[in-house]
């Protein structure tokens, strides 16, 4: 294998380490910590890239390599470029038949780059940041959602978090296929949480919009904004109702309607319970209501057997995570629950509540939101160690419960056919110190679980990327003997 | 009593002969015999040996007691791979190898004790470190057809040695060490601020040409000298054209194995869906980061150039062909050996774990040696340890990710693997032993394992 070759990965290999929100249906990777981004279309792994810097060329220029790998970790082909020494490399995509690579800049902005399948540099654009505005205390961090969303042979959506003197500044961008670009800001105010991207095909693209209740206790007035694709024209704005947070998880757009699948709470009282269920909106692509169907969890899963046998509900939390539609109209929702303790946690003591059990499992709901069948993959003899910055926040997304080393991630993957889905995660059992890479497979309304615990790290570090279907690339470093292995992890089921 | 020797030795050669002949039509295949014993590592008493025979080349002491100390490693380097079993220790093979050796060396008068040493590498080559050792791997035997072939790698090897190119080679990199022009041009790119890895490159890159093409020319010399050597014998020097071309084929064969003949039956028929290729293929360009010319990386030249000066040389010297052989001591015990290269590599594989190699070389020889059941029990115990390895998430540890070197048939019995659940996997296997149900049937192992996946 020529990778073997390539010295530098093993050095890179012990620097970085792998990171992955899994806040959708995309698995998004930051460049600082990763070492190989998958190249996905239409849900599939295509591919791999690695970049990485290779040498100083000028007193003001870098040059970077760009190795572009197969499903099989086989090297297609290298490339070098060279980049002023300002900006670093940040991410990369892959839309249609081109690549895409962005690099940052404290002070000149977004560089992208884009290549061809034969490596020929088919664009290059700086997008200014107004750099005179950005404070000296400007650093990568401020980059929050560093998500690319390919649109299969249309272009690419991202969208950018940017803190300036003024405050946060929120813009949706669109890379056409043909090399334009369309920068879209959203006026924010100052209470602006967050803006993430929930959903985009060729013709829309659906953004949520986070504002802070004015009655505190992490309450959120959520809102959709609907922009048209190409030009990223604001086409409508949805209002959830202000009186319950609602974290949109996912959606789907189907002939000019928005179907939007979130998880709601809210309290009845300042110190009463926290209620909390499923609702299913469903809006036209200019913003106006259809209809919603709620399942209010906290009441329907009360007599539930699967529910009641793993204790979702009694002292428990759940965190739906991911959504995928099916092609019959249900969805497919994977979610982690949180038994709590019955310690007293004192935050401003404990910056961590320890939670006794976990279990992580996949929902089918039906449109009017009635759940059909649960499926749940129990995690014995663990407990979870939630920092309190990992509370539920809208700028975490709708997940980040526990994030041990920056290396946890769930995803979707998509079969052969598209009655199959598999929901892939990898854990940190902090009962058996121990990462534990897991699969549960949706086939037609029957659920199957395969998990494979990781070998216990002394001098090697184990690193695994979602490859294909029912199956994962982990890479094994050695330290003592500075050699690496990659290899296939196959799931049974 | 000089008769009474002779007739023995006819006698153990027939002897031989006739296992061997005997052996490629037997249903079990018995593995050839392997060393282990380690080197002594007493250094004095090597170096004594080596003083009493060695006459040093370069005339600086440093240099002639860096390559002493070389010596004294490659000895232990051959304990090394000797106590792993590395070596084949079979006495029909090595005393045949060695009188190939030595009756090209008594009708040249050479009075130097040299040994052939066969390996069990399964990459088809030879070799001479510089010490009195000529190994030969396993895997060259699938190249060769004759005797006459044999003997002509034999004399290659004993000629890089008698013209001492591996000793040359190593005074020329210790003296390369100590040259100023380099070391200056080494210090200048360390201390270079920018470009330093363009630098770097084009100096490594450089120096391996150089290498190569110095390389190139010994192997050019060991040709003509291992010629020399052969006229005097009764071997076939036309013989030498088909080794040549059987060596340039050998990296390129892609025989046709039937992976799905072997599963499908009545009741079970492999997705065809599973051996196709990914459904989205990506490119990019594939030029490397640094373009190497492969023709200057080359340490052998063409196979074709080297035939073409072999044959202009053998034209030169009037080469007759009359009376000529192909096989002088024992063909029996050539074929022998050619027959058993082919399961050791079985058995190579298998000491290192590689089950899906295992049985896609066995049902490789399946087509070749059909009443062999040694084969079928060998791809069925590898599906058990498959499925065992997959039963405990280790398949990576002996199953290769796909890459483009390996054969179109390799790789459908790859996909097939990956494609598998485990409870497919089962009905593969279930499939593979009801089609081979009577070759298997003295193997209480593999039925106890078939009842078991039955079930």
């Amino acid at each position: 294998m020529k990778l073997a070759n390539n010295i530098l990965i093993i050095t890179f290999m012990l620097l970085f380490c792998l990171k992955l929100d899994a806040q959708t249906n995309n698995i998004s990777y930051k460049a600082n910590e990763n070492l190989l981004i998958p190249l996905m279309k239409n849900n599939k792994i295509v591919g791999y890239t690695f970049v990485y810097k290779l040498d100083q060329v000028s007193k003001d220029t870098d040059s970077y390599a760009i190795s572009i790998y197969d499903e099989n970790l086989y090297n297609l082909g290298e490339k070098k470029i060279n980049i002023k020494n300002d900006f670093s490399f940040d991410a990369a995509s892959y839309c249609g038949d081109e690549y895409l690579l962005k690099f940052v800049s404290k002070k000149k902005g977004i560089n992208y780059i884009m290549f061809d399948q034969q490596a020929k540099k088919t664009m290059d654009t700086t997008i200014l940041y107004q750099p005179d505005i950005i404070t000296n205390d400007f650093d990568f961090k401020h980059f929050q959602s560093n998500e690319i969303f390919p649109i299969s042979d249309l272009g690419v959506v991202e969208n950018l978090v940017v803190k300036t003197k003024n405050g946060l500044r929120y813009a949706t961008i669109f890379i056409s296929k043909a090399h334009k670009v369309v920068v879209n800001d959203f006026i924010s105010n100052s209470r602006t949480e967050n803006m993430q991207i929930l959903f985009c095909n060729k013709e829309v693209v659906l953004r949520a919009i986070y504002e802070k209740a004015h009655t505190g206790h992490n309450l959120f007035h959520t809102k959709i904004e609907i922009l048209s694709t190409l030009e990223l024209i604001p086409k409508g704005k949805y209002q959830f109702p202000i009186d319950v947070t609602y974290y949109p998880i996912s959606a789907d757009y189907k002939n000019g309607q928005v179907e939007i699948i979130s998880q709601y709470n809210y309290r009845l009282g300042k110190y009463s319970t926290l209620k909390y269920g499923l609702s299913n909106t469903t809006i036209t692509n200019g913003g106006n209501f259809i209809k919603e169907e709620k399942n209010e969890l906290t009441q329907s899963l009360i007599s539930d057997s699967v529910a009641k046998r793993n204790k979702l509900i009694q002292h428990a939390y759940p965190y739906f995570h991911l959504a995928q539609k099916l092609p019959d109209g249900n969805w497919l929702l994977a979610f982690e629950t949180v038994q709590r303790t019955k310690n007293n946690i004192r935050i401003r003591f404990n910056n961590k509540i320890v939670y006794a059990k976990s279990n992580i499992g996949l929902m089918e709901l039906n449109s009017k939101c009635e759940v059909l069948r649960t499926y749940v993959e129990n995690v014995k003899k663990t407990y979870r160690v939630v920092h309190t910055d990992y509370t539920r926040q809208p700028h975490m997304g709708v997940l980040s419960i526990q994030n041990h080393q920056g290396d946890d991630f769930r995803f979707f993957m998509q079969g052969e056919s598209n009655l199959e889905y598999a929901f892939v995660y990898l854990n940190y059992n902090n009962t058996l110190t121990r990462k534990t890479l897991g699969n549960i497979v949706y086939t037609a309304g029957e659920f199957s679980s395969d998990h494979y615990a990781l070998p216990k790290p002394t001098s090697t570090n184990y690193y695994v990327f979602p490859i294909s279907f029912k199956n994962c690339l982990m890479i094994e470093i050695d330290k003592t003997k500075n050699s690496f292995d990659i290899n296939k992890i196959k799931f049974t089921n | 009593m000089v008769g009474k020797s002779k007739l023995s030795i006819l006698i153990l050669f027939l002897t031989m002969g006739s296992q061997c002949i005997f052996a490629q039509y037997a249903k079990e295949y018995k593995a050839l015999s392997y060393s282990y014993k380690p080197a002594s590592k007493n250094k004095a008493l090597f170096m004594k040996k080596i003083n009493a025979v060695y006459v040093p080349l370069a005339k600086e002491k440093q240099i002639v007691s860096a390559y002493k100390d070389y010596l004294f490693y490659l000895h232990q380097w051959h304990g090394e791979l000797s106590k792993s079993k590395a070596f084949i220790a079979d006495t029909t093979t090595t005393h045949y190898l060695q009188r190939v050796l030595d009756s090209v060396m008594h009708l040249n008068g050479i009075q130097t004790n040299y040994e052939v040493v066969l390996t069990r590498f399964s990459v088809a080559n030879a070799f001479n470190m510089g010490d009195y050792r000529l190994y030969i791997n396993i895997g060259l035997f699938k190249c060769l057809d004759n005797e006459a072939q044999l003997a002509y790698v034999i004399c290659h090897e004993l000629a890089h040695k008698m013209l001492n190119h591996a000793e040359l080679k190593f005074i020329a990199k210790q003296k390369e060490k100590d040259d100023k022009k380099k070391k200056k041009e080494i210090r200048s790119i360390e201390r270079a601020k920018y470009n330093k890895l363009d630098r770097a490159v084009n100096y490594a890159r450089q120096n391996e040409y150089n290498y190569a093409q110095y390389s190139r020319v010994n192997e050019y010399q060991a040709d003509s000298l291992a010629l020399v050597l052969m006229m005097k014998s009764n071997y076939d020097l036309k013989e030498i054209k088909q080794l040549f071309e059987n060596l340039d084929a050998s990296d390129s064969i892609n025989t046709p194995v039937p992976v799905v003949k072997f599963f499908n039956n009545e009741t079970y028929q492999i997705n065809t869906e599973w051996l196709n290729d990914s459904e989205y293929k990506i490119d990019f360009g594939n030029a490397s980061l640094y373009e190497f010319d492969k023709d200057s990386l080359k340490t052998h030249p063409d196979m074709k150039n080297r035939y073409e000066k072999v044959d202009s040389l053998l034209l030169v010297w009037k080469y007759v062909e009359q009376d000529k052989k192909k096989y002088i001591l024992s063909d029996s015990v050539f074929k022998h050996i050619t027959f058993c290269a082919d399961f050791e590599e079985l058995e190579i594989l298998k000491l290192n774990k590689r089950y899906a190699s295992i049985i896609f070389h066995a049902m490789d020889l399946v087509e070749k040696y059909p009443h062999m059941t040694y084969l079928h029990k060998t791809i069925a115990e590898n599906l058990k340890n498959i499925y065992t390895a997959f039963e405990t998430h280790k398949l990576h540890k002996h199953i290769p990710l796909e890459s483009e070197q390996m054969s179109d048939y390799y790789k459908e019995l790859l996909r097939i693997i990956y494609h598998c659940s485990l409870n497919d996997y089962k009905l593969l296997c279930k499939a593979y032993c009801d089609n081979y149900k009577n070759e298997l049937a003295t193997f209480s192992d593999i039925n106890n394992w078939y009842h078991e996946i039955s079930k």
